[in-house]
């Protein structure tokens, strides 16, 4: 009888952390991700389906670099993340985008993380 | 895992205004609607996660009769048709060979040249562009 393979419920998942400090951390499967959005000039809101599974969304503030004004920056931000969530094709991946504690960025557009809520 | 395909939009602006930019996962997408004859909207899950009221991006294009030059149509002349055809061909995840973040449309007037997916204005089709986030 042949044996059933055991699969992880999130076999194969990329996972993505974004840190601001030691009590404002985010760490979830890049599936849960809802989409991102312009919040003014070098300001950028990352949403995240809700990890305590209640309808609402974990919301993580960004900075990202404006230097010529003219909102460039944040889209190679957007670039960046799109391809940090897919991952590298093989499993078990786990993406840091932004660290705020250890100054670990994964685009040097990204300045901080402001908030993780 | 089925790659994802992350599709990107911009306003007629420079990225410094709420919602002058989204970027949404393509799997996200629920539906696209005619909402006159030189609007389509497109819409989406929302990003505050309820679940209720979608997010949409509604784009202006030419009026159903102006639009009689584009043959990549199989509905004819209508721009609604050529617009929501392009935009199932560049969010589709089966593309081969192509990035995963697809921009849909970008209305930024100052973005570098040549440099890829940054330089990439999107469908030609449209002429302007209005994010809803709730």
């Amino acid at each position: 009888m042949a044996i059933q393979r055991s699969v992880p419920s999130h076999g194969g998942e990329t996972f993505v952390t974004l840190i601001k400090d030691n009590d404002e951390k985010f760490c979830g499967p890049a599936s849960n991700f809802l989409g991102l959005k312009c919040d003014g000039a070098g300001s950028m809101k990352l949403r995240f389906e809700d990890i305590d599974g209640t309808a609402a969304a974990t919301v993580v503030d960004i900075t990202v670099t404006d230097t010529g004004g003219n909102g460039t920056e944040m889209k190679r931000v957007c670039q960046a993340i799109a391809n940090a969530m897919v991952g590298y094709g093989i499993q078990g991946k786990y993406v840091k985008i932004a660290d705020d504690l250890t100054d670990e960025f994964i685009h040097p557009d990204i300045l901080s993380v402001d908030a993780v809520a | 895992m089925r790659e994802e395909n992350y599709l990107y939009f911009a306003v007629a602006g420079d990225n410094d205004a709420d919602k002058d930019c989204a970027m949404f996962p393509a799997s996200t997408f629920r539906g696209a609607v005619t909402m006159s004859s030189t609007t389509t909207e497109f819409f989406f899950a929302p990003q505050d996660g309820t679940g209720t009221t979608a997010n949409g991006v509604l784009m202006t294009h030419a009026g159903v009769a102006s639009n009689n030059t584009d043959g990549s149509s199989a509905y004819g002349s209508a721009a609604h048709y050529t617009v929501m055809e392009k935009f199932a061909q560049l969010a589709s995840g089966n593309r081969k060979n192509t990035n995963n973040f697809t921009v849909i449309k970008d209305l930024n007037d100052n973005l570098p040249t040549n440099e890829g997916a940054i330089s990439a204005t999107g469908l030609s089709e449209v002429t302007a562009l209005t994010i809803t986030i709730d």
